[in-house]
Order: structure tokens, then sequence, then C-alpha cells
């Protein structure tokens, strides 16, 4: 039985997605994998809620990469706190990058739930 | 000049003086005692002060001033016995001290028995005083002239008796009726007062050296004791020649009584014989009568029988028994028989009988009462027409005397024998007044009066001259002292004007300006280098307020700055240094740092300001400043740079990480097919995405440093080998490409930047083509619209650039797709590039693609 129901990773790099879908898969994180691209399509996806409520799959976790093109991972984060109360409860956000600054890492500990360092180890899934 | 050895011997001499006169009180040698029988003797207490004061001055000599106790108190006793016998003398007691020590036996001339002459004592009074005064006080100007002047005192109330005795005068010696000075007690005080005198002196000349200040009042005094002598022989030899007038009169005053009496006598003789003729009673009778008429001396006539009995007395008076008992008693002691034929008998005071006889055989006499005070008029003393007082003395008895009472004459008495018929009497006489007032002369007063005078005079005069040449060694001295400070104060004045001049090259010659002021504001200095720095020459400035080259706000204030200071002591300025502004002539500023420090000087205060440009130090630090900010901000941006290369390397690497676990996953599951299709893509694409930042990395950094070689570019062939290069970029296939290109004639670029900008522009509008338009066209032109410069075009169909990128898009690391594969850096190199050739860049861009314009500034040549 999958811990999640939706997760939803947020990251530019295409090999990422694949290895971070395949540990989440074999590990029986999420039923199902939901990807976007940069923190627009993220945001986007959050808020096709309305419009298309058939294929929409709110994410219970949220893995969130910091460098992005078009609206890296902070400008997400400042975009997601002005969406409603009712669908930012149910979610949990963890940062999942390579940044080495740890200026990255002191702003986002107000922001997120955890603060990962790529790539995704099983072992770091069950301290969630 | 002064033998040191006078007081010894002065003290040795006083003391033998003193004990040989003792041993001759108690040996009852009159030699030792009196020198002379007829002189006065030294009386025992004399001899005593002589043998004190002796030891009290060579105890001077012989003991320190500590141990002076004993001889201090030889003195005193000297001193004491001299005061106390003055004292008897003044208040004529007797308190027993003449004959303390020895009864006298020895008393010529000596007024009190065993007591010293006044001047003794007086003597003893002032050496032992003196002496005392040497002991107990330190040598000093008082004490010494005390002890000089005193001695002298000594030594000249023991030459005027000496000399008196030398010239035999004895009121020289003698003070009136009292004691006499001995003469060996003359000489005892002159060799005393010598001693005395020279300790005084020795001590002055080895204070002061030369002749002690004091010296003219001993030179005084030694005039005073030679006018004193002098007076008294002056008065000696009226005082003889009045006694020989006196002689002369008395003699002849002797011849006229006896010249009377004479007569008298013969007159008496001659009425014997009448009488012995046998004279008839009755012619008797008128004899006594006439006779009594002729001699109005005769009291009485009376006739004798020849066994010298009175058968008659006349006149006939009631008195007749009384005179007959007087001759008859007159008569007793009268034997005509022995005696002359004519004689006096005295019979009591004023009353003497002339007896005369006739010669022959007796047959009688007759005898007559003389009244002697007939002879002349009895005179009162102080009668001036008196030459002679004289007296007629009977074995002591006056018979008679012209003047009223024996207590009215005084003085030497001159005393002859004086014998008229046989009579033996004395004929004592005295100058009269008027004797006196004929002898008398001015020239006695006058020698004592000049002598002193003219004594006290060559004093003050040698006092004064001996002043004036200490005034003038004095002057001497003060003159070359105030020469040799001249010559000080000119020298110091050539030092002072050498120092002034130094100082003020020094001070002209800094390169900081160095102002001035008084308490009011008013410069008072202005060197050079103020002058230099301020643009205003001194003498514009000096006496000026020093507001003029202060800039507001100071300069509306700095009056109220500097009376506040004064007032209050508090100010912000003083002694210490603050950068300020300077208003120079011209009305510019400049930054300058002020050191004002206060000079206090004698009735006013000063204050000194030193003025430093530091325009160039501002300069730097500006410079230095905008140097930092700059550095700071390459340091940020090269932190940033540094966090996002190494983010940008890394997220490949962990990608390659995260895909290597992914293969072995497979392999241990044994979906070999997976790698060959889904991993060792993936693994590709992110080395080469590596690769590319690198490259790109490396690009950038050589931006910076690339040769400045300029050419003339054919732009055209430029972009096509841009495009070449790229041929084995994927996409290169569907890309089709226009170029419309016009050289710019004549002008030079660095190729390498532009073939750089090309390349990438090309490569982004290849990169950010967009697949559903179908065919990539790119169009780069190139115009020269401008003259020395070169506009570039890159115009795409491609997918645009995002609008939140706007702004951004020439960022480090930003890049515009999700899906492409850039290290972010492309746009960043271009936009360096531009600007190290010398142009701009902008973009428009759109659903339909993206339109790239880069200006660049060539060279013309």
């Amino acid at each position: 039985m999958a811990r999640y129901k939706t997760v939803l990773l947020v990251d530019d790099n295409d090999a990422d997605n694949l290895i971070h879908r395949e540990v989440l898969e074999e590990e029986e994180f999420a039923e199902r994998i939901e990807v976007a691209w940069n923190g627009r399509e993220a945001l986007e996806y959050l808020q096709s809620q309305d419009p298309d409520p058939e294929g929409y799959f709110p994410p219970d976790i949220i893995f969130l990469d910091i460098n992005m093109p078009i609206m890296n991972g902070f400008e997400f984060l400042e975009e997601y706190a002005k969406l409603p109360e009712a669908i930012r409860k149910a979610v949990v956000v963890v940062m999942l990058t390579s940044s080495v600054n740890p200026l990255d890492k002191e702003n986002a500990a107000d922001l997120v739930a955890g603060y990962m360092t790529k790539p995704l180890q099983p072992e770091n899934l069950d301290k969630l | 000049m002064i033998d040191r050895r006078l007081p010894t011997i002065a003290g040795l001499v006083s003391i033998l003086l003193g004990a040989l006169v003792l041993v001759g009180w108690y040996t009852h040698s009159e030699a030792l005692i009196q020198v002379h029988p007829s002189f006065v003797p030294m009386q025992y207490n004399t001899a005593l002060g002589f043998f004190l004061c002796g030891a009290a001055i060579l105890s001077l000599r012989l003991l320190d001033a500590k141990r002076w106790m004993v001889g201090g108190g030889l003195a005193i006793v000297a001193m004491a016995i001299g005061l106390l016998t003055l004292i008897q003398y003044v208040f004529g007691r007797d308190i027993g001290l003449d004959q303390l020590f020895m009864e006298h036996y020895v008393t010529v001339k000596t007024s009190h028995p065993g007591r010293m002459a006044p001047n003794t004592a007086l003597c003893f009074s002032l050496a032992g005083g003196a002496t005392w005064i040497a002991g107990a006080f330190a040598s000093s100007a008082l004490r010494n002239s005390a002890v000089g002047i005193l001695g002298g005192l000594v030594v000249a109330l023991g030459v005027v008796p000496f000399a008196g005795y030398v010239l035999d005068f004895e009121s020289a010696y003698g003070w009136g009726h009292l004691t006499r000075m001995a003469v060996h007690t003359s000489l005892g005080f002159i060799v005393v007062g010598v001693g005395i005198s020279a300790i005084g002196w020795k001590d002055s000349v080895r204070a002061k050296g030369g002749l002690p200040a004091w010296s003219p009042a001993l030179l005084g005094l030694a005039g005073c004791t030679v006018t004193l002598l002098l007076w008294q022989a002056i008065a000696e030899s009226e005082s003889r020649h009045l006694r020989l007038l006196a002689q002369t009169e008395q003699n002849r005053v002797a011849e006229r009584i006896s010249a009377q009496l004479a007569e008298e006598g013969r007159a008496l003789k001659r009425m014997a014989l009448r009488l012995a003729s046998g004279t008839a009673d009755a012619v008797w009778q008128a004899d006594v009568l006439q006779y009594l008429e002729d001699f109005e001396s005769h009291r009485w006539v009376a006739s004798l029988d020849p066994r010298g009995n009175v058968i008659d007395i006349g006149p006939v008076h009631r008195d007749n028994e009384m005179w007959r008992s007087e001759a008859q008693d007159a008569l007793a002691r009268w034997n005509s028989e022995t005696e002359s034929q004519v004689a006096i008998l005295t019979t009591g005071e004023s009353s003497v009988v002339l007896v005369a006889s006739a010669p022959g055989d007796y047959l009688g006499g007759v005898a007559v009462g003389l009244n002697l005070n007939s002879l002349g008029d009895t005179h009162a003393p102080d009668d001036e027409s008196v030459r002679l007082f004289f007296a007629i003395l009977s074995g002591g008895t006056v018979l008679y005397r012209n003047f009223r009472s024996m207590s009215h004459v005084a003085g030497p008495v001159n005393a002859i024998p004086f014998s008229p018929w046989g009579a033996d009497w004395e004929l004592r006489a005295w100058p009269g007044p008027a004797l006196a007032a004929e002898q008398n002369s001015a020239l006695e007063s006058a020698t004592l009066l000049m002598g002193t005078t003219f004594s006290l005079l060559i004093a003050l005069v040698l006092g004064l001259m001996e002043r004036s040449r200490k005034y003038a060694r004095q002057l001497e001295v003060e003159v070359g002292d105030r020469k040799a400070a001249e010559s000080n104060l000119e020298e110091s004045l050539v030092t002072l004007t050498r120092n002034e001049a130094r100082t003020k090259a020094i001070v002209d010659s800094s390169i900081d300006g160095i102002v001035t002021i008084d308490g009011n504001g008013t410069v008072q200095t202005f060197n050079r280098g103020a002058a230099v720095l301020f643009g205003y020459a001194p003498e514009e400035v000096i006496g000026q307020n020093v507001r003029m080259i202060v800039p507001s706000p100071h300069r509306e204030s700095h009056d109220q700055y500097l009376a506040n200071y004064q007032r209050t002591g508090i100010g912000n300025v003083i002694n210490r240094s603050q950068e300020l502004a300077g208003c120079r002539k011209d009305g510019s500023l400049f930054p300058l740092l002020l050191s004002v420090s206060q000079v206090d000087v004698p009735d006013e205060t000063l204050y000194t300001g030193v003025i430093h440009d530091i325009t160039a130090r501002k300069q730097v630090e500006e410079a230095l400043r905008t140097t930092n900010e700059e550095l700071e901000k390459a340091n940020i941006e090269l932190d940033s740079f540094v966090y996002s290369a190494s983010h940008d390397i890394r997220a490949p690497l962990r990608s390659i990480v995260g895909l290597m676990d992914r293969c072995r996953s497979a392999i241990r599951k044994g979906q070999y097919g997976k790698l060959m299709e889904t991993y060792f893509p993936h693994i590709d694409r992110n080395v080469e995405r590596l690769d590319t930042l690198v490259l790109d990395l490396l690009a950038i950094s050589r931006a910076d440093r690339m040769e400045d070689c300029t050419e003339e570019i054919d732009f055209d062939r430029m972009i096509q080998d841009c495009f070449d290069e790229l041929g084995d970029m994927a996409g290169t296939d569907q890309v089709e490409m226009e170029r419309v290109v016009e050289n710019p004639p004549g002008v030079r670029f660095e190729a390498p930047r532009v073939r750089q900008i090309l390349n990438n522009l090309i490569s982004n509008a290849i990169k950010y083509r967009d697949p559903e338009k179908g065919k990539c066209r790119i169009t780069v032109e190139v115009a020269s619209n401008n003259p020395g410069h070169a506009t570039i075009r890159v115009r795409d169909n491609g997918t645009g650039i995002d609008e939140s990128k706007h702004g951004r898009a020439f960022e480090m690391f930003s890049r515009g797709k999700h899906h492409a594969f850039g290290s972010g850096l492309g746009l960043y190199l271009v936009k360096k590039q531009v600007s190290k050739i010398g142009g701009s860049i902008d973009y428009v861009t759109g659903p339909d693609g993206t339109e790239f314009t880069v200006d660049l500034r060539g060279q013309a040549e």
C-alpha cells in the first residue's frame, strides 16, 4: 500500500525526473507521480483543480527543485503561499536539489517541510 | 695695619697691671699703688677691674664662642664694678663696694676712701660692656662698630688724664674735688681701649675688607680728645695767668694796707712822744679828738703808763669800760721793753689794737683800737667790680675780708704772710670777677667749640668720603654689570632676531598653512603656505576677521564659537585635529585638516591653526572607496558565480550519480535494454551539458583577457563559418538561414569577440526553435547605417523568451526553457563581449520569435 496518493515532482532535468520517478515507484511511495518542468507549470497544475476535476489529482507531497528556468523553486514558493488555504492544507513540500549554496537551505527552512539533496535516496524517504 | 696680636697684648698688659697693683696693696708697696707719693693711688677695685678686663679680653682669644661664658662673666663683673661705682657717685650713696676687699690706707687726692675716680668707673663700664659685646655676638657691622667705638672712647678717656699728668693739668685727670684717676690707671685704659678697639677693627676688616665704616667716628673721637686736651691746656694756662694776676693784685693790696697802717703807726708814735713830753690833759683830749677825726678806723685812743696800764681812754663814750678791758687784754700780751715801739696786737675778730711807746726810757705810750672793717668795702660774691677777693687772717681767725662769707669764694687760694708792725698775719686772695673778666678770653671756648666741631666735621667728611667711595665702587661694579648686561642684551637681541628670522623662515617654508588669530578672531599672521592654500596674499588677510577663509555655516558662527570658548573654556577645536573645509579667495572650497592650539603670551591669548590641505587624500580616499565598493560587488558576484557555477556543474554530476544507481538497479534486475534505451542517453546528455558549461565558463573567463586585435570583418563569411561550426548541433538540418550583409567600410572590430557574439546568438536561435512552427528560420542582418558602427540583427521564429525573464535574460545561468540544455551562460557572454567592444544589445520577443539587435562601435581607420 503506497504511503501517498499523488506525488508532484517539480524539476527541469528529465534525467532527474526519470530517476526520482523510478525510485518512488520501486519504493511504492505513491500511487501516482506527476511531473512539472518548472515552478510555473507546478503552479498551473495546482490551480487546474477547478477547470478539470476529472484529470486532476491533488498532490499529497511535492518534491521541489530550486534551479529551474522560467520560475525557480523560491519563486514558486512565493506564489504558492498566495494560493487558497484549501489547496495548500493537505500538501507537504520537500526541497530536492543539487544546490550546495547554504543560503538556499537557510532560506528554505521556514518554507518547506524537508530539504534533500539529489539524487533521491530510498532511505531518505523513510524520514518523511 | 693693625697687628692681630694687639688684643692679646692688651689683655696681658691689663692683667699684669691689675695683678701688680693688687700685689702692691697687699704688700703695702706704695710705689706700685701710687708710682709717686704725691700721686693719687690706683684703687684696689680699679686694679681688680683691670685684671678682670684683661682676663676677659684674653679669653676672647683663647676660648671659642661656645665656651666664652667664663670670659663673658668676667667682662660683666668689670662692667658691674664700674656701673655700681658711678651709681654711688650719682646718688651720693655708699653701698660698701669701695672697701669691700681692702681697707684703704692711701687716700691721696681721694674723695671717698677706696672709691675709684668717676672717669675710671665710666671707663670700666665701657670697656667691660665692649668686651662682653665682642664675645657675646657674632661678627656683624653693628657689633664691630660698637666694639670699635667703645674701645676708642676708653682710649680717649685714658689719654686725657695721662696727658694731664704729663703736661701737669690737674683738671685733666680730676673731676672737681672727686677722686683723681691714677697715672697708671690712665695708661692702663689706653692699652685696654686700644686692645678692644683692635678687636672691632680686625673683625670689621675681616668681614668687609678696607677700612671699617666706623673708622671716621674713631678719628672724630681722637680729634675730640685732642681738642679736649687743647682746651684743658688753654684753660690751665689761663688759670695760671689769673693766679699770677691775682698775686700781683694781692701784693698791691698788702702794700696799700701796710702803708695805711704804717702811717697810722707813725702818727701814733708822734702822739706817744708828745704824751711822754708831758702834754696837758686838755691837750690830750684835743689830740684824741683830732686823732679820731683823722683816722676813721680808730675807734678809741688810750694813754698808757710805763707799766702798760691804761691811764685814760677816749673819747668819752658809754663803751669806755669795754674798750678799757679790750685794751688791757691786748696790752697784757705786749712787752714794751722787748718789742718794737710800734706793734699791732690782735685781740679778736676785726678787732686790733695798735700800740706805740715813746722811745728811750719808757715814759708811757698810746694805744688805739682799730676797726679793720674800715679798710675797704665789703663786696657781694657776684660783684663784678671786685678784682680780688681777699681776707686777712690771724692764726685762723679772719680779721678782715672784703666779701661777706668765706663760702662765697672757691678755687685755688693764694696765701702770703702779712706782717704790718710785726703782726703774724696771713693775706689770702682769690681772683675776683673783674680780674677773671679781664683775663677771660674767648680762646678757651672757641678752641673747645671749634675743635669739637672740626673733629666732628672731619669725621663726617671722612665718613661721607668713605661712603661716596663705596658708592663709587658700587657704581663702578653696577656700570660694569650694566655694560655686561647690555652686551648680553645685544647678544640676546642678535640671537633673538636670528631666531625670529629662523622661525619665520620655518613657518613660511611650511607647505601647511599656519594662521594665528587673536581672541577677537583677527588674523595676526598668515604664512606663505596659507597664502598658497587660500589664494590670498598675507596682507589681504592680516588684520581681517578669520571668517573670510571659513565657509558657511561656520563662517556665521565663528565669532560666537570663539566667544563661547573664551567664556567657558569648552570648545571642539582647541588641541584637536578635525577635517573641515576652507574657503579660497575665488569662493571655491577645499577639504582641510585643522589643528588649533592655544598660545598664552603675556596679556593676550593667541590661537594658532595649522591647516593641511587634504584634497589629494580625499581623492585617494574616494577612489579607494569606489574600488572597494567595486571589489565588494565583484566579490559578491564571484560568490554568487561560484555557487551558481558549482551548482550547475554539480547538478549534471548528481544526475549522473542517480543514473548510475539506476543502471546498477537495472543490471541487478537483468533489464539491460533499459540501460541502452534510457539511462545511457541521459548520461550522455548530462556529460555533454557539463562539457558545454565548462567551455562557456572558459569563454567567459577569456572574454576579459582577449587580445585587442582589430581587423576589418567580412560579416558574411563570419556568419557562414559560425553556422558551419554549429553543423553537428541537434536540429541544424531543420534550419533555414538568410543573410543580409552590408559590411561597414573601413571600420575595424575585434573579430574574436564579434564571432563569439554571432555564434551564441545563432546557436540560441537554433536551441530555442519552435518545432511546432516547422522549419526554423533564422535571419542575420548586418547594416552600417551609422558611420563607424555595425548593426547586427538576429531574428528567429522560435519560442520566444519567457516574459518573466525580461531584464534577466543576460544574467548568468539564466536559461529560457526547461527542455533546453543550455549552460545559461550564452547571453551573459554575449552581453559581456558587447560591453568590451563598446556597444549595446537589446531584444524584442514574442510568440512569433525573437529579434536581437546588437550595435557595435568599431574603430574607423
